[in-house]
């Protein structure tokens, strides 16, 4: 049985540094999928879609609400040409009603252990136009390994460079965050994977350079200590979200390898210049996330923070306005004061404006964000912030006899594609 | 501002999207010839759809549960306080108006309720 399975491309933020990571959500689904199934993915951010590629059937794993439109518009492809498509994923969940729209099928929920029944009804021509395991957890233990062997690795290059690999150690979150759906996506409780299972899939990763995905490790101190010591011998770095402020835990963090954390920096309190610096201190480097546009900021907060941010040696910053995610609170709260203007999921990238702001027009708060991209990197470009920390890990693996040297074939790459390069006269 | 709904009478269950168990605060109260009905949202201890965006669901199977004529309904959504220091988790009061086809309640209009407005209701709670 083929299967196919596309990642839909989305649009980039005008003006920021693209980089094309190996998704992340369809190759934990496919390792989900039966041994039977011959998979061929397409990440259609750095390949083209071969619509007419021999299959039985198409599955199209969405992760962004940026993608959605795009990947019905996929599906309709598909359709025209007589295939029976499924979609999944992160923001299938969001937009599930205008999804169903689309697809043959949708599929709700964590696939391990689901999709034997899925195929058996699709073989008998009974595929149910919806599968629904919201809330209906499989066992965590079965999650993973991904089936990262699907990746044409070259097209996560570039100009030598391999990109990080991802990886997730838990799901769901007992946090309920304002502007965050990962609680409704993968329920209020956090579930980590026992600890030699997530190492176990670390081992097989062929890459020193990891970036775990998980929105937040600081959940269970015990288990992050845990994971954190049992990482050390394998002798990876990697980034990640948040993890917890206590000495032994980022001492820990340290030894396995931490190279730098996101961040959020919600006020210009002395607790998030501490907690910066007890990053540094440690040798953890910060990239602190600014979320722009909240009820409680005013211009003034907005510009007092960006002067905060300058003070403060973030290693690097990233600027997001406020995007209503359905099943969120902060879609609630704009829903019922009637404050969302625009309905456009393309425009749901963090980086538009589609909501009326509290205190200033939506214009106001567009050119305080780009004013807050500017300001941050007006001494040293993204690029050489990004630089900097590309050549701590480099020293660092070479202390651990670690480094993997650029590969020199590929210099001239970039992501699948030829680079140009504009010399000056 | 102390909170003006300090504990909900009942927990509710019931169905969120998709069918995902849900649960809310539920307070019924009569006055003349309505009922009174107010949701209040559990966040954490929630482990479904938020009473937002099952408000029309909801709605229904409260009216369901407790054999409320729908015509009869004020219907009042609460998020407590959460004795955060962010103020999107303040106390609020939304009154919700919705249409009614069917026998379904459909096209939901959300006004916020002032600290007046609230009161009021629960003075006359207290006067009953």
């Amino acid at each position: 049985m083929k299967f196919k399975l596309i990642y839909p491309k989305w649009n980039k933020l005008p003006g920021q540094t693209t980089f094309n990571l190996p998704p992340h959500g369809p190759v934990v689904f496919a390792a989900s999928l039966p041994e039977y199934v011959d998979i061929s993915f397409t990440d259609e951010n750095v390949e083209n879609i071969n619509y007419d590629e021999d299959c039985d059937l198409v599955g199209i794993s969405m992760m962004l609400s940026t993608q959605v439109k795009r990947g019905w518009a996929i599906a309709q492809e598909f359709h025209r040409r007589g295939k029976q498509v499924i979609f999944g994923g992160i923001s299938t969940m969001l937009h599930a009603e205008e999804t169903l729209l689309y697809g043959d099928s949708v599929f709700l929920g964590e696939a391990e252990g689901r999709m034997e029944d899925v195929l058996r009804d699709w073989e008998r021509g009974e595929l149910k136009k919806i599968y629904n395991f919201m809330n209906n957890h499989p066992d965590v233990t079965q999650v993973g390994p991904a089936r990262r062997d699907l990746y044409k690795k070259d097209l996560y290059n570039h100009k030598g460079v391999q990109m990080v690999d991802l990886f997730h150690a838990s799901r769901g979150c007992r946090f309920s965050c304002y502007p965050c759906a990962v609680s409704y996506l993968g329920g209020r409780s956090f579930r980590p994977r026992p600890v030699e299972k997530a190492i176990e899939e670390l081992e097989t990763i062929d890459n020193n350079r990891l970036f775990i995905v998980d929105n937040s490790l600081a959940q269970d101190k015990q288990w992050e200590e845990e994971l954190f010591k049992a990482m050390i011998p394998l002798k990876k770095q990697w980034i990640s979200h948040t993890i917890d402020d206590d000495p032994k835990i980022l001492d820990l963090a340290a030894q396995s390898g931490a190279w730098y954390v996101y961040q959020a920096v919600f006020d210009t309190s002395d607790y998030i210049k501490e907690r910066i610096k007890r990053y540094h201190e440690h040798g953890i480097a910060v990239e602190g996330t600014i979320l722009l546009g909240l009820d409680n900021q005013t211009e003034d907060d907005i510009l007092r923070l960006i002067d905060f941010l300058l003070e403060i040696n973030l290693d690097l910053a990233e600027f997001t306005v406020l995007s209503p995610f359905p099943h969120t609170k902060a879609y609630d709260d704009l829903v019922r004061q009637n404050r969302i203007f625009d309905h456009d999921w393309n425009h749901y990238n963090a980086g538009q404006v589609v909501y009326q702001p509290k205190h200033m027009t939506p214009e106001r708060l567009q050119e305080l964000y780009d004013y807050a991209w500017e300001t941050f990197y007006k001494d040293e470009s993204q690029e050489e912030k990004m630089f900097k920390l590309f050549t701590t890990v480099m020293l660092r693996e070479m202390e651990k006899g670690t480094y993997i040297p650029r590969r020199r074939e590929l210099v001239n790459k970039s992501f699948g594609k030829d680079v140009v390069r504009n010399f000056a006269n | 501002m102390k909170p003006l709904l300090k504990e909900t009478v009942e927990i509710f269950d019931f169905k969120g999207l998709w069918d995902v168990h849900s649960k809310c605060g539920l307070r019924i109260m009569q006055k003349d010839d309505k009922y009174i009905i107010i949701v209040s949202e559990l966040y954490q201890d929630n482990p479904g759809t938020s009473i937002t965006q099952a408000t029309c669901s909801l709605a229904k199977q409260v009216c369901e549960a407790y054999s409320l004529p729908k015509e009869e309904i004020v219907y009042i959504e609460h998020n407590p306080d959460m004795n955060s220091k962010l103020s999107f988790y303040d106390e609020e009061f939304y009154l919700v108006t919705f249409g009614l086809n069917n026998d379904n309640f459909s096209n939901p209009q959300w006004r916020q309720l002032t600290t007046a407005e609230i009161k009021d209701f629960f003075n006359d709670e207290n006067r009953n």
